[in-house]
């Protein structure tokens, strides 16, 4: 009975071992991926499989008919031959998997890692138990065929090595292919911050994105007077330099804020540069008065 | 005399019966599978096979034709081995499957170093070369052993497998970091929302199609939370998994039209040729799952049709995937309700059982039902989607039929010069070849295989094969012709592989004839890349063109993107150009204002030199709050044809790059602020203009 139903078993199991996988919480990715996928990709499938398409045993075929004569996967009593069943369990792994997202579409948990795996394996149970159930009547026969298996030399097992290698390298070299262009730039940014609090304050960041390390020196000006300056900013590729100000009250309605970035091995031409238009309004309450600016929006 | 001497051929000669007479006939058939049907049945063969060596030319091409036809003629051009009506030897080996695992590494290797090479900018010539010479490498072997008898079933199933991955390593390697066309980031973006939401239906400006056929999206997502692998690796996984589905179906498909192991492997392969099964339908996009589906689908319902009425679990299991296909991808599911229809009503011509015949009436009424259930569910923008541009293509066409437009010029873009002499040739060879040979192969299918149901609606859909090569001619409609290319080859290939093995059998297969199928079946296969790789092979990798999708996704296009969404949150209204539109989408999350769902076309606000009342009442009506202005569209002419999703006011102006002062326009507007510079792109906030919500 085990061994006649071992695939099922093996099935069962591993639907189990999904659901208790996603009880636990520090997750290990190799261990997810051989969890899952089969899950996914073929399980269900197979499930479904076992019990619309029953395999008869080729070795009843053979006792019924001439020797000369095989061809299981052409007899038409025999929809599923090894081919069919690969083919058949991902289709139907695929359409379950559709047809589900939508069934968990309605649910409230949606779709997650959990409602995935729990349903999903139950699927995969409840069918692998019917298929059992199913094949309880089918009899072993031991002994009465032997499973073809590709015989593979050793020149083979080394074209295959080759293969791999080759496979591999293309690989590689396809992932370690220089950008194109190469990333070469510097972003400056300027933004209003806490506009909730309208409070002339300003928020600006300059990172590197350049092959190598530069120095750079930003240049703060509000209504075309330098406000402050920051130099002798250096910054490694992809590192980061962040300022908040708070700027003065203005006599003016409107402060007109520019930032302008400088490389220092290019002193005189602004790299990159950045403006904003404040509004700045006074208001009075409680017998003070104090400034607020707001963008233009 | 012919009518006894070739007796008609049944698909299934596997009843008892025909066992039987085969047992008794093996007494005097020689042991291989090479044997002629007249040989077996114990008279000569009056097939010609050689040309008169002392006649005049006519009379060499007369006899030439007469052997043609003759051959066309063949009734069973296979052996009983790729049958599988002769035992074949129980210990076997692996066959030369090895040797071509190594070709086909081989040949992916090649295209590496090509990819490599280009990226350096040693030019198309050194990238052209090693590409096209390392697909040549992984095919051709395959072809000719193929094309052999020799091969067990089990073989050509793994040359076909392997084969089908190593052409999707040929895609991936183009990206490997992440999903770079402009389809696959369309679809990116509704895969986000999944993930971000855990629910469907969810906003997707850029393809708001997409949001009603998530079928894709579902598996990856499915994928993606369970395994805890990225989007982009779940996405791959996925199109391996589809991929392997959609050869092994085919085969089975083909194997059960045919009844032979080495046609259904060769018609697998020609399959392969088609321009999309490289490129296009190993993109994350829907079409990628849902052919993979639709061939699952014609194969199960083909079985069925063979299994007859004890195995009506096959019916439902159609209907489920059938219930799959439609929630996965509209026009995959229109073509496969079209052919349901036509094989239906071709059942009822031709020879088949009444049960089958009913069935299949039922099935394709029901299949139209439920399309058009969903083509007109609440919400799905789908019709209006599909008829507009259908719509546009068919009044373009019209109008050059009609005299009143003129054609446009194959082989050239407004990015550059026309393509060279040799790509034109290839191309045009791949089309004319493929529609040169359909007649012959269609002669053959009617002459022995019209008692096929399945077989003659294929046949009949072959002929849209030439039909819709006219939209080649149209500016909107040129789409139409290439991407029909894979759900046409599902018929093509059929129709090439009878003619082939019916002008070849397997018993006069000799080397001539087998280099002059591989030469010709290697034109039309390099021809449909070159087609698919698009203009100066812009979807391989290279340096940065101007608006040339894939080469244009680069890491400051994404950190700008990226740092929108870090800085600004996600859905602020955004306008932009067609790169960095999919961009903000995919990376940035922001909410893309475009024609297709806002029906705004925001181009004027960057076309204009100056930004006037009009432009000002633009930016106003579409609620945009923030520009992306990319200054490197002045640089160049769009190799996608326009800089902009819509450009249809200013094609005139795209003889020359966008003038750099309509971009730069925005920095003497004293309302507008200019947040953000990386040099290249600048995010501008459209301050009072924009009335963001």
């Amino acid at each position: 009975m085990r061994r006649k139903n071992l695939d099922l078993l093996i099935a069962i199991f591993i639907a189990l071992l999904n659901i208790a996988w996603t009880q636990i919480p520090y997750h290990l990715l190799p261990v997810s991926i051989l969890l899952a996928l089969p899950l996914i990709l073929f399980l269900p499938g197979y499930a479904v499989t076992q019990i619309l398409f029953r395999r008869r045993l080729i070795g009843q075929f053979l006792n019924t008919t001439s020797e000369l004569i095989v061809h299981p996967h052409l007899k038409l009593e025999h929809p599923v031959g090894n081919a069919d069943l690969l083919v058949l369990s991902i289709g139907l792994s695929l359409t379950i998997d559709v047809l589900l997202g939508f069934g968990l579409n309605i649910v409230p948990i949606g779709l997650t890692a959990l409602s995935w795996t729990v349903s999903l394996g139950l699927i995969t149970m409840i069918c692998a138990l019917l298929a059992a159930l199913m094949r309880r009547k089918d009899v072993v026969v031991s002994g009465g065929t032997r499973k073809l298996r590709p015989r593979v030399t050793t020149s083979d097992m080394l074209l295959f090595g080759l293969s791999i290698v080759l496979t591999g390298l293309a690989i590689w070299l396809s992932l370690i292919r220089p950008l194109s262009p190469q990333p070469s730039f510097t972003q400056l940014w300027m933004l209003p911050t806490n506009q909730v609090n309208n409070n002339c304050t300003v928020s600006i960041g300059v990172q590197n994105f350049e092959t190598s390390t530069l120095t750079y020196r930003v240049v703060l000006k509000v209504n075309g007077s330098q406000f402050e300056t920051w130099s002798s900013i250096s910054l490694r590729p992809q590192q980061k330099w962040m300022r908040s100000v708070q700027l003065k009250p203005s006599t003016t309605s409107s402060i007109f804020v520019e930032a302008q970035l400088y490389r220092t091995d290019q002193p005189d031409i602004i790299y990159r540069n950045v403006h904003l238009t404040f509004h700045s309004i006074i208001t009075g309450s409680n017998g003070g008065y104090h400034e607020q600016c707001t963008l233009d929006t | 005399m012919r009518e006894s001497q070739f007796q008609p051929f049944r698909m299934f000669q596997d009843g008892e019966q025909v066992q039987r007479q085969h047992r008794d006939e093996q007494r005097w058939i020689a042991d291989q599978d090479t044997m002629p049907v007249p040989t077996v049945n114990g008279e000569k063969t009056n097939v010609p096979s050689s040309l008169s060596h002392d006649g005049t030319l006519l009379a060499n091409a007369h006899q030439l034709m007469r052997t043609g036809l003759h051959r066309l003629q063949e009734p069973q051009p296979e052996g009983l081995s790729t049958r599988g009506l002769q035992r074949v030897k129980a210990d076997t080996g692996m066959g030369l499957f090895p040797l071509l695992t190594f070709t086909n590494a081989s040949g992916l290797f090649l295209i590496a170093l090509a990819y490599y090479a280009s990226v350096l900018r040693y030019g198309t010539l050194a990238l052209e070369m090693p590409f096209l010479i390392g697909l040549l490498l992984m095919f051709v072997p395959n072809l000719v052993r193929l094309l052999s008898p020799k091969p067990s079933r089990l073989e050509r199933l793994y040359l076909l497998c392997v084969l089908g991955i190593y052409f999707y390593a040929v895609e991936f390697m183009i990206s490997p970091h992440y999903f770079s066309s402009f389809d696959e980031s369309l679809h990116m973006r509704t895969l986000e929302n999944l993930l971000r939401f855990n629910h469907l239906f969810s906003l997707n400006t850029m393809l708001p199609v997409s949001s009603y056929y998530p079928g894709l999206e579902i598996v990856t997502d499915a994928i993606s939370t369970t395994t805890g692998l990225s989007p982009f690796l779940s996405g791959v996984t996925l199109i391996i998994a589809a991929r392997l589905l959609m050869v092994l179906s085919l085969f089975l498909l083909y194997e059960a039209i045919t009844s032979s192991s080495r046609m259904a492997g060769i018609a697998s392969l020609i399959y392969m040729i088609n321009s999309h099964f490289i490129f296009f339908d190993t993109s994350f996009s829907y079409e990628t799952l849902a052919i993979a589906l639709a061939a699952f689908l014609f194969y199960i319902l083909r079985r069925y049709q063979s299994a007859g009425k004890d195995h009506y679990w096959m019916l439902y299991t159609f209907w489920a995937v059938l219930l799959a296909l439609t929630l996965t991808h509209h026009m995959t599911n229109y073509v496969t309700d079209g052919l349901l229809l036509l094989w239906s009503i071709m059942s009822i011509f031709l020879n088949s059982s009444r049960s089958v015949r009913i069935h299949l009436c039922i099935t394709a009424i029901l299949a139209i039902i439920l399309s058009f259930s969903y083509t007109f569910f609440k919400g799905n923008p789908v019709w209006s989607y599909l008829t507009g541009y259908f719509n546009g293509a068919f009044t373009e066409l019209g109008a050059i039929i009609s005299g009143t437009s003129v054609p446009r010029p194959l082989f050239t873009t407004s990015a550059g010069p026309s393509a060279p002499i040799w790509d034109r040739l290839f191309m045009t060879a791949s089309v004319g070849l493929t529609a040169l040979s359909l007649p012959f192969g269609l002669i053959t299918l009617w002459h022995q295989h019209r008692h096929e149901v399945l077989c003659v609606v294929l046949g009949v859909f072959a002929f849209v094969y030439p039909i819709v090569q006219v939209f080649r001619f149209t500016v909107f409609g040129v789409e139409i012709a290439d991407r029909s290319t894979a759900f046409l080859f599902l018929a093509i290939a059929l129709v090439l592989t009878l003619l082939i093995t019916h002008f070849w059998p397997s018993r006069v297969l000799r080397w001539k004839s087998i280099m002059l199928i591989a030469t010709v079946l290697s034109v039309i296969f390099l021809g449909d890349v070159m087609i698919a790789s698009g203009p100066f092979y812009s979807s391989l990798p290279g340096p940065y063109e101007v608006v040339a999708d894939g080469r244009s996704v680069e890491p400051e296009g994404i950190q700008a993107a990226i740092w929108m969404l870090d800085y600004l949150g996600p859905d602020n209204r955004v306008a932009t150009d067609r790169i960095n539109q999919m961009l903000m989408n995919t990376y940035g999350d922001q909410y893309v204002v475009t024609s297709l769902y806002n029906h705004i076309d925001v181009s004027p606000i960057f076309y204009a030199t100056q930004l006037g009342p009009a432009e000002q009442t633009l930016i106003q009506q579409a609620k945009i709050h923030y520009l992306v202005v990319d200054l490197r569209l002045s640089t160049g002419l769009p190799v996608e044809g326009v800089y902009f999703e819509v450009d249809q006011n200013y094609v005139a102006q795209l003889k020359k790059p966008l003038p750099k002062a309509s971009l730069t326009k925005f920095n003497t507007i004293p309302q507008m602020n200019r947040l953000f510079d990386s040099g290249d792109i600048v995010i501008y906030d459209t301050g009072v203009f924009g009335n963001a919500p």
